[in-house]
């Protein structure tokens, strides 16, 4: 038998001998050219700023900081069918949160316990918003609903409470990140490398809702999307679940809404707002629901897309925008991402018939 | 040691010598004016097959729903194991040890068949830790519920393309797979082939001597070979209860299985 069967592997092509047959498997190759992808966008993004011009980069910062906040979106909407209207209300509550600290507050290491206190303030604000709903057996739709007056609410508040958040006029004089031990130690970040700072929280939070994805919980999530009734009779309460996944994504809206404040030094009520909510969702979908990579292709491409270009279209951005959503929502119901996966089913199918 | 509740609680039925594991009493459900399932009283001995059979509308599923703790009781308690259940939501129950196959498969149809059963097994050991990795002794588990049954599909593949037979079978398989004391089926084998139905039923049987089975079913031909006593439901009442040949010769049960037509 031995005799008859070779295998002969170069990366991720195979060459298998079997018989006096000769077969050549690709089998791997689409995952391995995936992988390089990533790779090669990731060496190309870490070499951008010797590249680009500094207002380029200054954009790509923010764009990564949006792409965060579209995975938690992506966490809940895509994998767990939560659909939320008011998702910047977390985004800007862990903005406010940054910003009142860092302003008001004199404690040491202020950026980094910020940060910290951005993530769990939002999350534990998400935890109690899911937990009351969804434990009083409110469907889905209403839950919806109900996100969508929060973040109306949140804005009005931001407003209402001026001694606090600045009212309309907002938060100004936010610091970039620092450790500040008094007199052990400052350190303050400097401008340029925030755009790294940018990226290794992106990478972390997509490498980390990845892991929560493929988890057992994920499993369930996606269990619960599917067939909610069923999860259910198995055993499980999907209370829980939908509580818990409802808390961590806010937890990470609020961490990029931080991040967002420390950058851009500024923050205002739009931040919690309607508009911020419902572009999120956009970025979403146009990029791919449920796929983590496909809100952050989308939220990086239709923030420097916007940027870059809507002054020169002026009012015929949005027009735009509104017109592509249609398109994608009719044409390619999965995003940017569902377009690739067609290809490569395309490209398989076309290697197993050659 | 609640064994001994269990079976002094039971002391009212003539057969319960073994300990009763499920009890209802005057279980009701109401919708609207009508009575779907009209103070039913059941006692159930451990480890006894136990079908229940009626005409279209008899109120076998609405029962089942209730058992389950789908559908709330309008009305009477249920009793398992001792412990009194009314009013639990159905995964209570299933922690408590009852799971149930749907008669229309519910599935996961965009997962997988094997991420169908890991999930059923993993019911057994959540965790709520979201970084946590996937056991692999719960995918390895998942191929062992597999391998119990002829299942003539790719695993790898997504539910949603399974023939109906596999689908059953599937349904049939997760309901296992949280390893319940009482296994509630509605209708494993309608829609399944002749031949598949045989096989299914046997299997069925061969899992219930280590568990008590209440099973809704059509085919009387099976029912009155597999089952140790059998309930007959019409118009949401008990009309007849005891072993298969009592059944057979039950002139209440023909009467309502013609005048139903």
């Amino acid at each position: 038998m031995s005799n008859n069967n070779r295998n002969l592997a170069i990366g991720p092509v195979e060459l298998s001998v079997a018989d006096g047959s000769m077969q050549l498997s690709i089998g791997r190759l689409q995952t391995d050219a995936k992988k390089l992808l990533l790779g090669t966008s990731l060496l190309v993004l870490l070499a951008a700023p010797a590249i680009f011009t500094g207002y380029f980069i200054g954009l790509l910062a923010v764009a990564f900081l949006y792409a965060i906040f579209a995975i938690s979106v992506d966490l809940v909407w895509g994998y767990a069918g939560i659909l939320t209207f008011g998702h910047a209300a977390f985004f800007g509550l862990g903005a406010y949160l940054m910003g009142v600290i860092t302003t008001e507050l004199s404690l040491p290491s202020i950026g980094l316990l910020g940060l910290l206190i951005a993530f769990l303030g939002p999350a534990l604000v998400g935890l109690v918003v899911a937990g009351v709903l969804f434990s009083r057996g409110i469907s889905e739709e209403y839950f919806t609903i109900i996100t969508l007056a929060l973040a109306i609410v949140a804005s009005q508040a931001a407003l209402i409470l001026s001694d606090i958040t600045g009212g309309s006029n907002g938060l100004t004089g936010i610091p970039l990140l620092g450790i500040e031990i008094p007199g052990i130690m400052t350190y303050r970040l400097p401008y340029e490398l925030f755009y790294f700072v940018a990226l290794v929280a992106l990478v972390g939070v997509y490498l980390v809702g990845k892991r929560i994805v493929q988890s057992p919980f994920g499993t369930t999530l996606a269990g619960i999307n599917e067939n909610e009734t069923k999860v259910s009779s198995l055993g499980y309460d999907p209370v829980k679940y939908k509580t818990l996944v409802f808390g961590l994504s806010t937890g990470i809206a609020g961490f990029a809404g931080a991040l967002y404040a420390a950058y851009s030094g500024f923050i205002s009520p739009p931040l919690l707002g309607f508009a911020l909510s419902t572009e999120v969702l956009i970025w979403v979908l146009v990029g791919g629901r449920g796929t983590l990579i496909g809100p952050v292709i989308g939220a990086t491409a239709l923030y420097l897309a916007e940027n870059m270009f809507s002054g020169l279209f002026l009012n015929t951005w949005v027009l735009g925008l509104g017109l592509l959503l249609v398109a994608i929502v009719l044409v390619f119901p999965a995003g940017v991402v569902g377009v690739f996966s067609l290809a490569e089913q395309k490209l398989n199918r076309y290697l197993e018939e050659t | 040691m609640t064994t001994a509740e269990t079976a002094s609680e039971g002391t009212n039925t003539a057969e319960s010598a073994e300990p009763v594991l499920l009890r209802t009493e005057n279980l009701t459900r109401q919708f609207g004016s009508l009575v779907a399932v009209n103070d039913v009283n059941l006692s159930i001995p451990r480890g006894e097959f136990h079908s229940i059979i009626g005409p279209n509308g008899a109120g076998k599923t609405t029962l089942f729903n209730m058992l389950a703790g789908t559908l709330p009781e309008s009305e009477g308690r249920v009793v398992f194991d001792g412990d009194e259940i009314t009013g639990l939501k159905d995964y209570e129950r299933v922690q408590r040890g009852i799971s149930r196959a749907f008669q229309t498969p519910q599935l996961f149809p965009g997962l997988t068949v094997l991420e169908n059963l890991r999930l059923a097994v993993q019911a057994q050991n959540q965790s709520f830790n979201p970084l946590k990795k996937t056991d692999p002794a719960h995918e390895r588990r998942a191929h062992e519920v597999l391998e119990q049954i002829k299942f003539d599909a790719d695993p790898g593949q997504a539910t949603e393309n399974l023939s109906h037979g596999n689908k059953k079978k599937l349904e049939l398989l997760m309901s296992l797979s949280v390893d319940p004391d009482l296994l509630l089926l509605d209708e494993p084998t309608s829609g399944v082939s002749h031949a598949d139905s045989e096989s299914l039923m046997e299997f069925i049987s061969k899992t219930s001597r280590e568990r008590t089975v209440l099973l809704i079913e059509h085919n009387v031909d099976l029912v009155l070979e597999y089952s140790d006593r059998i309930t007959v439901l019409n118009r949401g009442e008990v009309i007849s209860q005891g072993t298969p040949s009592y059944i057979t010769d039950d002139e209440t049960v023909q009467d309502a299985y013609m005048g139903s037509y």
